[in-house]
């Protein structure tokens, strides 16, 4: 194997949890597979882990039961806290400065149950099936690209869309 | 009852011993069967075996002839060897009667 094969093969082998890497990268300089071999061996191993995971029902129910659709959920409810603060900003008074109460808490109620869906939901993903998380974002981000490209509001930026990430990347990390 | 790959992985550790790890067991599968053994099949194999409770693995030395790279050893525990023994004397009882195994012990005898 040469430099520029044994990195390739090592790359592929970065999919691989640490001890098994360490593992088969040993096993494969032992037996001093080719390059095109040991990279056959490696990505069959790595097939066979994934689809191990994806036998679960774990990793279904994080990816198409809770990101894909939860992500279309929390894009709505982030685009209606969006409007809230635009109206509560509205009905402020500019000579008085005086504020709408009610309006003041419909806001902040519905800011903590932004962050507290949001931030479950993550916590949620993260703790079915940490494997499969790359999937599970990929789920999440492509609606969220979709209804970006396809956002008309012109009183509202579009980044009001995505108002449920921070807490969901959040919770995802616990 | 095991299967006919973790039959052989079983009884390719329980031969190798001490020695027995990822490399050194599908090279003597491979040299015992003529089949390939790809390393996919043999580590998540060892992985299912691991999980049934027959046997055990941990991290072991490096070597320069791996790279600097750690091995993973495999020793059989005590309901792996049991299993290994069941299906064993359920291959010799089920073939008792079959052609080949007839021919044989009539050659031999």
């Amino acid at each position: 194997m040469t430099g520029r094969q044994r990195s390739l093969v090592e790359t592929v082998a970065q999919l691989l949890e640490h001890h098994e890497r360490e593992a088969v990268l040993g096993d494969l300089a032992e037996a001093g597979e080719s390059a095109w071999q040991g990279l056959l061996d490696v990505l069959g191993l790595v097939v066979r882990r994934e689809s191990a995971v994806w036998r679960n029902w774990r990793p279904w129910v994080a990816g198409l039961g809770l990101a894909l659709p939860g992500s279309f959920l929390l894009m709505g409810f982030s685009l209606s806290v969006s409007w809230t603060y635009q109206h509560f900003i509205a009905n402020v008074s500019p000579e008085n400065g005086q504020t709408p109460t009610s309006q003041l808490l419909l806001l902040i109620c519905q800011i903590f149950l932004l962050i507290g869906c949001s931030w479950t939901g993550g916590f949620v993903m993260g703790s079915l099936s940490r494997r499969t998380l790359w999937v599970s974002v990929a789920l999440c981000c492509s609606p969220c690209l979709f209804c970006l490209a396809r956002f008309r509001v012109e009183s509202l930026p579009r980044v009001c869309l995505l108002l449920f990430l921070l807490p969901a990347v959040w919770g995802v990390r616990q | 009852m095991l299967g006919e790959f973790e039959y052989l992985l079983i009884t390719a550790a329980a031969g190798l011993g001490d020695d027995a790890y990822g490399a050194a067991i599908r090279e003597e599968i491979e040299a015992t069967t003529g089949r390939k053994c790809s390393i996919g099949a043999l580590y998540t194999t060892i992985d299912r075996l691991e999980g049934k409770g027959l046997l055990k693995t941990w991290m072991g030395d490096a070597t320069s002839q791996r790279g600097g790279r750690a091995k993973r050893m495999v020793r059989l525990t005590a309901k792996g060897v049991q299993a290994a023994k069941e299906f064993y004397d359920a291959v010799i009882l089920v073939s008792r009667r079959a052609s080949w195994v007839a021919k044989r012990t009539g050659s031999a005898s």
